[in-house]
């Protein structure tokens, strides 16, 4: 049975490039960066590189680029180095209800802690609503943080717009993006968005797990996280994870045609699902924004069981996500979808199909069938019935 | 110097002719939950078990002999030779290297009567030796800080520590017991009580892929890896239950899915232990705990079975199970969030006085496949042993 991974959101099979030059690096090039020979110079050198690569994609300097261990570090470490940096007596910090747990549970923890927590609601196509983001900023406002492409439904936010309305009513608030579902999908310029922080990671893009890096504009005071051995201009100690760093390196350099033609493919294969799935099944919805990211489609389906269908799915070879694999963990599961206001009946049957250039379009076509297959199955199982 | 783990069996004791067998039992479960632990050798002698065990192995040892049922305490002990001068420099030593004790006492007990000094006088001349020895330390022999049991028997064993265990009897002693076991809290402490009484418990746990996930499934091994630290060897068997959970909910009323489901758990139940040479089920159903929980629920389940079923936890509250299941490890496993999805099959009104009569007229329809259905599931159960 053919696999099919449709949960390319959730973490991506590495590229087999990119595993032979870990391999390479992990026999290798084995030394320490902080090493005085030349073993520790030749690791330093390797991942500058990479760190200027970083930099090139983002558009901005490589000394503004610190690697971190993905995305949940990056942005634990960007929120709380600025909160715990200030120390005010008055501090308000904004977010969006449609963030990533790392984000909103931070957030939740600071609201505990006597700091002012706004959270911004969102359209039914989750973009955050920029009239309550310019009435909530004050000069207390040190922090907004917004998810630049949402985990779960794709929606991508207008991150010019919202940079500007932030810096015309309080300079010198951060402005932090959230990336992770964006970084090398979606080309993105951190000067134009007026950016001062920003997260990536690099399993999400055919790289390892267990490494990412931030952008933070020079300038921005963070207190750091991880004390120790002074890596990372101090703002993140310990050995950097090289192996990691070079996979991720060889992941972007893998990717460098991903705006153009691979963009397009993907958002045809996007389309191509959703005409097939409308064909064939009723009582549907696609959630998000239809010019949102091509790479993940959020579906749900009236009357069926997300859990269920993605097991029946799975025993297809085909796998898809009911939501953000992280917050699968959590007591309150669909809170994206509550927040785009998402009717009662269509919550509970909710999927998320996230794409990868893997994919083709008869994989496309063998998933909704499959789709199709079980969800008619499992109507049959809850349909109403009175007459009994 | 030996270092050994003193095992005290109560109701054992009383077992008349059949002691020998509870005894042999009882040592061979602990002999069993030591497989991992090489260096213990677990003997008999004169009213206890003894396990030796190297020094570094002491703690590991005896967190498992607790958990062993069958037991009312163990003590970690020294063994010496039963010669007075040896016995006196160990009892003062000892007592000198007890920490933070001001009052001691001794219990001396003379179990081989060739030994030349009596019990009381053997506690009278170690006090006194150990109050010439150590400084700063008083004889308390109503509360004191350390009481220095000496036990003079063919060798002698000193001790001051006992920890008690679990009581009950050696698994096995009692016969087998098929057990349901779900993946929720109640299960697990209803087979942990059961074999507490010595029963060998074999599980059963129903699999409905799609509609619970594989990852229930490993909930449930591991659910079974912990009771096993209390119920010995556990041979669960996974059934698969989806196309019977989806022929019931098409063919029978709404409101009598989850009964009519249970009758069909319970049978299969029955085939399996009938298979496995087990006398009797266990569930761990409590009283009203939920709609088929009903007295009426409970006799419409109870009606399809031919062999007793036991439900331990029958008047037990939520809390009372909680605090067990705490106890033996198992509530961290059982509350992981999996098997939510399969509240898709609770009706929204589900039948709480269902009568026996209106179920089979319900299960006439499905009664003849189910035959083979039934036949098929058991046929095809995955067999983990624990």
């Amino acid at each position: 049975m053919k696999e099919i991974y449709l949960d390319n959101a959730a973490t991506t099979r590495v590229a087999p490039q990119v595993a032979q030059k870990m391999l390479d690096t992990l026999v290798n090039n084995y030394g320490n960066p902080s090493s005085l020979h030349r073993l520790g110079i030749r690791a330093e050198q390797a991942i500058k590189e990479v760190r200027q690569l970083i930099a090139d994609n983002l558009c901005c300097q490589s000394q503004e680029i610190y690697f971190t261990s993905g995305g949940t570090e990056g942005n634990n470490m960007i929120i709380q180095g600025v909160v715990e940096n200030k120390k005010r007596n008055r501090m308000r910090i904004i977010t969006s209800a449609i963030e990533h747990p790392s984000v909103l549970d931070v957030f939740t923890f600071y609201q505990n802690h006597q700091i002012e927590v706004i959270v911004l609601g969102v359209d039914t196509q989750g973009h955050i609503d920029q009239d309550q983001l310019k009435a909530a900023i004050n000069e207390d406002t040190i922090l907004v943080s917004i998810i630049g492409v949402n985990n779960e439904l794709g929606t991508i936010q207008d991150l010019p717009a919202i940079g500007k309305i932030i810096k015309t009513v309080n300079p010198k608030c951060v402005f932090h993006v959230d990336f992770v579902q964006g970084f090398m999908k979606i080309p993105i310029n951190v000067q134009t968005c007026l950016l001062d922080a920003l997260t990536l990671s690099g399993h999400k893009i055919f790289g390892p797990k267990g490494v990412g890096a931030v952008y933070i504009k020079k300038g921005t005071d963070i207190k750091p996280l991880i004390r120790g051995g002074g890596q990372e201009s101090n703002l993140r100690s310990g050995t950097e994870n090289v192996p990691g760093i070079i996979g991720l390196g060889e992941a972007i350099r893998l990717r460098k045609d991903a705006f153009g033609d691979e963009f397009e493919a993907i958002r045809i294969l996007r389309t191509a699902f959703i005409n097939e799935v409308a064909a064939k099944i009723d009582g549907i919805k696609i959630n998000g924004d239809p010019n949102g990211s091509p790479y993940v489609l959020n579906l749900s389906f009236n009357r069926v069981r997300g859990e269920v269908l993605l097991h029946s799915l799975e025993s297809k070879g085909i796998f898809v996500s009911t939501g953000s694999a992280c917050s699968s963990h959590k007591k309150e599961k669909q809170y994206v979808l509550k927040a785009i206001g998402l009717a009662e009946e269509y919550k509970e049957g909710t999927i998320r199909i996230s794409f990868s250039q893997e994919i083709t379009k008869d994989d496309v076509e063998t998933a909704v069938e499959a789709i199709a297959q079980a969800v008619n199955s499992l109507r049959l199982l809850v349909k109403p019935r009175k007459n009994r | 110097m030996e270092h050994v783990i003193l095992v005290r069996y109560g109701e054992i004791a009383l077992k008349g002719l059949n002691r020998n067998y509870f005894i042999e039992l009882l040592a061979k479960n602990i002999r069993t939950t030591l497989r991992s632990v090489p260096s213990a050798k677990v003997k008999k002698i004169q009213g206890r078990l003894i396990v030796n065990v190297s020094d570094e192995d002491l703690n590991r040892a005896m967190e498992r002999v607790q958990k062993v049922f069958g037991i009312v305490s163990i003590s970690p002990a020294i063994v010496i030779d039963s010669d007075i001068t040896t016995i006196e420099e160990n009892a003062i030593e000892q007592v000198r290297s007890a920490e933070d004790i001001k009052t001691f006492k001794i219990t001396a007990k003379r179990g081989d009567k060739t030994f030349p000094i009596k019990s009381p006088d053997l506690c009278c001349r170690l006090g006194e030796v150990v109050l010439d020895n150590v400084a700063g330390i008083t004889v308390d022999i109503h509360k004191p800080d350390l009481n220095l049991w000496v036990e003079v028997r063919e060798q002698t064993y000193m001790y001051h520590e006992f920890i008690a265990c679990n009581g009950g009897l050696p698994v096995g002693c009692s016969g087998k017991g098929a057990l349901l076991l779900s993946g929720g809290i109640d299960s697990p402490v209803a087979g942990y009580l059961m074999a507490k009484r010595g029963v060998e418990v074999i599980g059963v746990y129903f699999h409905s892929f799609p509609f619970t996930s594989d990852r229930t499934k490993e909930k449930v091994i591991d659910l079974a890896k912990i009771m096993s630290q209390y119920c010995g060897k556990i041979k669960l068997f996974v059934v698969p239950f989806t196309e019977i959970q989806t022929k019931i909910v098409e063919m029978c009323p709404d409101r009598q899915t989850t009964i009519i489901m249970r009758r069909y758990m319970m049978r299969i139940a029955e085939m399996i232990a009938n298979n496995e040479g087990a006398k009797a089920m266990i569930t761990g159903e409590s009283l009203g705990q939920v709609a088929s929980q009903t007295m009426e629920g409970l006799a419409a389940t109870n009606a399809v079975a031919g062999m007793p079923v036991f439900r331990p936890l029958i008047g037990f509250d939520k809390t009372e199970i909680v605090k067990i299941a705490e106890t033996i490890g198992t509530f961290e496993t059982s509350i992981l969030p999996y098997e939510d999805c399969c509240t898709i099959f609770v009706p929204k009104h589900p039948e709480t006085k269902p009568k026996v009569s209106e179920m089979l007229r319900s299960e006439e329809k499905i009664a003849e496949m189910m035959v083979q259905m039934m036949a098929t599931a058991v046929a095809e159960s995955e067999v983990v042993t624990l």
